[in-house]
């Protein structure tokens, strides 16, 4: 976990092996000057592609990804009007109802929040190295997005 | 010898984390692991990234040093 504090804005970004805290998303970016906070909270869902019977999942990072997500949180920090970001991904075994992934985006107004909060979700989907594996009740497994 | 170091799906078809692999160059060094590996890591590898001194390579003519180490990263999956 990595966080970077000034007067202007806080930005916390990290990959973590204990459970994820919403309020501590909120606290971290939280500012005088921001009218905004999106937060956006991915689940361990018992469903996907269709397919039911979802019992457990596990996420791995590479080594590289905590510091891939402090660029990514920087470079949505300098979204203008932006004053606090945080983007911590959960890793190891989870259930299902638990949380993988907390962003939350602190803005001036919330058109910027909302846009800057779905760009970072977004973003961490498409270009951060973490994967996910999926165990199924009839036992079986699957690596998802494979 | 390049060492190649497998993660998450690459790493359950290979049966390994990591190995080393001689290979002159990143072209050769992929057809050696999936011949060494079979078609599920074949598989794999097609559709991973392959990450060399910080960067995704894919250009099969690309030279490998003797220390050289590749990550092989299959399609990311978080959120």
């Amino acid at each position: 976990m990595m966080a970077r504090v000034t007067d202007d804005q806080t930005i916390v970004a990290g990959v973590q092996g204990h459970p994820l805290s919403v309020d501590e998303a909120l606290s971290a970016v939280r500012h005088p000057r921001a009218g905004a906070v999106t937060v956006f909270v991915g689940t361990v869902r018992e469903h996907d592609g269709g397919r039911e019977g979802v019992t457990a999942l596990s996420y791995s990072a590479h080594p590289e990804a905590e510091s891939r997500l402090r660029r990514l949180a920087e470079s949505v920090a300098e979204t203008d009007e932006v004053r606090g970001v945080y983007a911590v991904h959960r890793v190891g075994e989870l259930s299902v109802g638990d949380l993988a992934v907390v962003c939350a985006v602190a803005a001036e107004h919330r058109a910027t929040a909302f846009e800057a909060g779905r760009r970072l979700i977004e973003e961490l989907k498409e270009g951060i190295p973490i994967w996910k594996r999926q165990q199924f009740d009839g036992h079986d497994h699957e690596w998802v997005g494979l | 010898m390049a060492t190649v170091r497998y993660f998450a799906a690459a790493a359950e078809a290979a049966g390994t984390e990591t190995e080393q692999v001689p290979a002159e160059d990143l072209g050769r060094l992929l057809d050696q692991l999936a011949e060494l590996h079979g078609a599920e890591l074949a598989r794999v590898l097609s559709c991973s990234s392959v990450l060399h001194e910080g960067r995704y390579v894919s250009d099969r003519s690309l030279p490998l040093a003797q220390d050289a180490v590749l990550d092989v990263l299959p399609p990311f999956a978080g959120g």
